[in-house]
C-alpha cells in the first residue's frame, strides 16, 4: 500500500509568511511620492533664474559689447569659458542674460495658458451644450488665427516690450489646453463617482474641483509643460518682429536662430550653449509637472506603480 | 403605520438615445414607508434603476421626466437645483448599482466623507469622522479607521461597495435608494449587511427602495414588493403574498424560472425586451402565456386592487 504524500501543515507555512499586512494598513511613506522630482525641478529652476538675475556677478562682460578681435573663440579660451560668437561677444554672459527674458516668457506666457485655457475648457465641460457649443466655436476661431497677424497688429498699436510678447503667446496658446481640458471635463462628468457625488449633494464647484480637476491634471500638466519650450521659441520670433526686445539683445530664441547659420561654418557651440539652457529649463519644467502628477497619483502614493 | 415618506406618482421617463427616443419608465407609482423595504424587482431593461435615478434627477442629460415624486410637500421633479442638491444625500440618498466606479479613484475613503458631510453641513462637519465610523459600522465595516486611510483601489469589491453604502447612510437620510447594492458581495456579507440595513431601518425609520434582480433576497429582507416590466409596475403588495400567490403572469414566470433544490426549474428565464412597448397595450402581451381577447382591444390595464394591486385582465387564479 502507498504512502499518502505529506500534507504541509498550516502553522508552517503562516510561521514562514510572518504577520500579515493589509496593503491599506501601510502608513503614507515619509515623503509623498514625487517629492524628489518636484524638489529637483524646483532647484534646477531656481538656479536658472537666479544665475540670469545674478549675471553680473559671474560675468564682467557687457552682452551687447562686440569686440573685432576675439571673434569665434572656442569653449576654454582664457577669459571665456563657453567661447565668443562672431561678433566676439561673450556667450556665458550671453545665455545668462538672455535667460531673463526666455525664463520669464517661458514661464508666465505657459501659466497664463494654463490659467485662461483650464478656465474655459472647465466652464465648456462643466456647463449646458449651448455655451459650450459657443466658447469651443470660439477656441476654433481663435485657433484660425495666425500668431504672427495677432502679434503685428499688437505691435501697431503698443510699443514693444516683454509683457506684449508674454500676452501674445498666452493668448494665442491656451486654446490645446482648453480643448485637453474641456474633453477631460466631458468625459469624467459621465463616470459614475462623478454621479454618486452629485447623487449625495456635492455642489458643482466641489465637484470640478474636487472630483474632476484630480483626475484630469496627467493630460493637462503635459499639455502645460510643452506649451513652455512653445513659448521660449515664439519669443525669439515676435522678437524679430519688433514686438519685444530688440534684436541685438540676447535671448534663448534668438540666440539659437541666429546661431543655425554657424552651424554649417563649425561654431558648433554658439548652438549647444542657448539650446542646452533651453534643454535644461525643459527638464525642470518636467521634473515639476512629473512630481505634481505623481503626488495626485494614489497607486504612486502607496508605492505601487 | 406613520404615513409614506416618498411618493412616486405616475412617473414617465424619456430617454433620448442614437437609435431614437426610449420609453424608459412608463407612469410608475410607488409610496415608500419609513422603516420598510421596499423591494423593487424586474428583469434587465425594465426600467427600475431609471425610476430612482430620476427621483434624485441624476439622469442623463437629455432625459425627459413627467409626473411626481413628493418628499414631504416638495415635488423633486421640479424643485429648483439647489433645493434638490440640499435634499440630495441628506434626506434622500441614492448607491450606484457599481460601487467600484462610484468612488474617485484619487480620494480616499476620509476624503469621501468629509466632502459628504461638508457638503451639508459646512463648518458644522467637524464631526464627520465620527459620523464617518459609524455608517461604516452600520454598513458592516468594523476596521472603520484602516479603511478611512485606504483608497479605494486597496479595498476589495465588497468594502467598496459596503462603502458605498455607509457614504450614502452618514447623514442618516430618510429614504435610501439602493440599486443592486448586494449584486458584488458574497452571499454571508450579503445576508450581514442587509440584515443590518433592515434593523437600522427599523430602529431609525430609513425608508429603503432595494432594487434587486435577486427574488430571493426579496422574499427574505423586503416588506413590500413591487415587480416591474416593460417601465411599468405590474404588481405590488406585502412580499409574501406576492411571492406565495403570484397574480399576474409574468410575476409567476419569474418565480417559476427561480432554480429550486427540489425541482428542476421549469418556467422560461425571461429574454431580453427589444423595444420597450409603447403606452396603448399590456407590455407584457406579446410574451404572456395566458393572453385574452380583451388584451389586444383594450389599453393597458391599470393597477387595481386593495392591499395587494395587479395590473393584468386576467389575473392567475389563485388571486381570484
Amino acid at each position: 500500500m502507498q504512502t499518502p504524500p505529506e500534507v504541509p501543515t498550516v502553522t508552517s507555512t503562516a510561521a514562514t509568511l510572518g504577520p500579515v499586512r493589509l496593503s491599506h494598513a501601510r502608513r503614507r511613506t515619509r515623503f509623498h511620492p514625487g517629492t524628489g522630482a518636484l524638489l529637483t525641478g524646483c532647484a534646477l529652476l531656481l538656479f536658472l533664474a537666479s544665475a540670469s538675475l545674478l549675471a553680473p556677478v559671474f560675468t564682467p562682460y557687457d552682452p551687447l559689447a562686440t569686440d573685432a578681435s576675439i571673434t569665434e573663440l572656442p569653449p576654454g579660451s582664457p577669459g571665456h569659458p563657453l567661447g565668443t560668437d562672431t561678433l566676439g561677444r561673450d556667450l556665458l554672459t550671453r545665455v545668462l542674460y538672455g535667460g531673463r527674458v526666455s525664463l520669464s516668457v517661458g514661464v508666465l506666457a505657459a501659466g497664463l495658458s494654463l490659467l485662461i485655457g483650464t478656465a474655459v475648457g472647465a466652464v465648456a465641460g462643466m456647463s449646458n451644450p449651448v455655451l459650450d457649443a459657443l466658447l469651443m466655436r470660439t477656441v476654433d476661431a481663435l485657433l484660425a488665427l495666425p500668431l504672427l497677424v495677432v502679434a503685428i497688429a499688437v505691435q501697431a498699436v503698443t510699443d514693444p516690450s516683454l509683457t506684449n510678447v508674454v500676452l501674445v503667446i498666452g493668448i494665442t496658446g491656451w486654446m490645446p489646453v482648453a480643448r485637453v481640458v474641456r474633453v477631460q471635463f466631458l468625459a469624467l462628468r459621465q463616470r459614475d463617482f462623478v454621479r454618486a457625488a452629485v447623487a449625495l449633494g456635492t455642489p458643482g464647484r466641489r465637484i470640478a474641483w474636487r472630483h474632476i480637476l484630480p483626475n484630469a491634471l496627467p493630460p493637462i500638466l503635459a499639455v502645460t509643460a510643452f506649451q513652455v519650450s512653445h513659448a521660449i521659441m515664439t519669443e525669439s520670433t515676435l522678437s524679430f518682429l519688433g514686438l519685444g526686445v530688440p534684436p541685438h539683445h540676447p535671448t534663448w530664441g534668438n540666440m539659437l536662430t541666429a546661431a543655425q547659420q554657424h552651424l554649417l561654418t563649425g561654431q558648433w557651440w554658439t548652438l549647444l550653449w542657448p539650446g542646452g539652457a533651453i534643454v535644461l529649463t525643459l527638464l525642470a519644467v518636467n521634473l515639476i509637472a512629473e512630481g505634481l502628477r505623481q503626488r495626485g497619483n494614489p497607486y504612486a502614493i502607496r508605492g505601487e506603480r | 403605520m406613520s404615513g409614506p415618506v416618498l411618493r412616486i406618482d405616475d412617473l414617465q421617463v424619456l430617454l433620448r438615445t442614437r437609435e431614437g427616443t426610449v420609453r424608459a419608465v412608463n407612469g410608475v407609482s410607488l409610496t415608500a414607508y419609513p422603516g420598510k423595504v421596499l423591494a423593487l424587482v424586474g428583469e434587465s431593461g425594465c426600467g427600475k434603476s431609471t425610476t430612482v435615478r430620476a427621483v434624485l434627477r441624476v439622469l442623463p442629460p437629455g432625459a425627459q421626466v413627467t409626473g411626481h415624486a413628493w418628499f414631504g410637500e416638495h415635488d423633486l421633479l421640479r424643485l429648483p437645483g439647489s433645493a434638490l442638491r440640499r435634499i440630495r444625500g441628506r434626506h434622500i440618498a441614492l448607491v450606484f448599482q457599481n460601487a467600484v466606479a462610484s468612488l474617485n479613484p484619487t480620494r480616499t475613503v476620509a476624503d469621501h466623507f468629509r466632502d459628504t458631510v461638508w457638503a451639508h453641513f459646512g463648518l458644522r462637519s467637524i464631526l464627520w469622522r465620527s459620523l464617518a465610523h459609524e455608517a461604516l459600522q452600520r454598513a458592516g465595516l468594523t476596521d472603520a479607521g484602516s479603511i478611512l486611510s485606504a483608497y479605494p483601489f486597496e479595498l476589495s469589491g465588497g468594502q467598496q461597495q459596503r462603502v458605498a453604502l455607509a457614504l450614502a447612510t452618514v447623514l442618516q437620510p430618510a429614504v435610501l435608494l439602493a440599486d443592486e447594492i448586494t449584486t458584488a458581495l458574497d452571499v454571508t456579507t450579503q445576508a450581514l449587511v442587509l440584515d443590518q440595513l433592515r434593523a437600522y431601518a427599523r430602529t431609525d425609520g430609513l425608508a429603503v427602495v432595494l432594487i434587486t434582480h435577486d427574488l430571493a433576497v426579496a422574499a427574505r429582507w423586503a416588506d413590500e414588493l413591487a415587480v416591474m416590466y416593460g417601465g411599468m409596475v405590474v404588481e405590488e403588495g406585502p412580499v409574501k403574498t406576492v411571492l406565495s400567490r403570484p397574480a399576474h403572469p409574468y410575476t409567476a414566470l419569474l418565480i417559476a424560472c427561480q432554480p429550486r433544490l427540489d425541482s428542476v426549474p421549469h418556467g422560461v428565464p425571461p429574454g431580453g425586451v427589444d423595444s420597450p412597448p409603447e403606452g396603448e397595450r399590456c407590455p407584457f402581451l406579446p410574451r404572456c402565456p395566458q393572453v385574452q381577447p380583451r388584451c389586444r382591444t383594450e389599453p393597458r390595464p391599470p393597477l387595481v386592487g386593495d392591499g395587494r394591486r395587479v395590473a393584468c385582465y386576467a389575473p392567475c387564479d389563485e388571486a381570484r
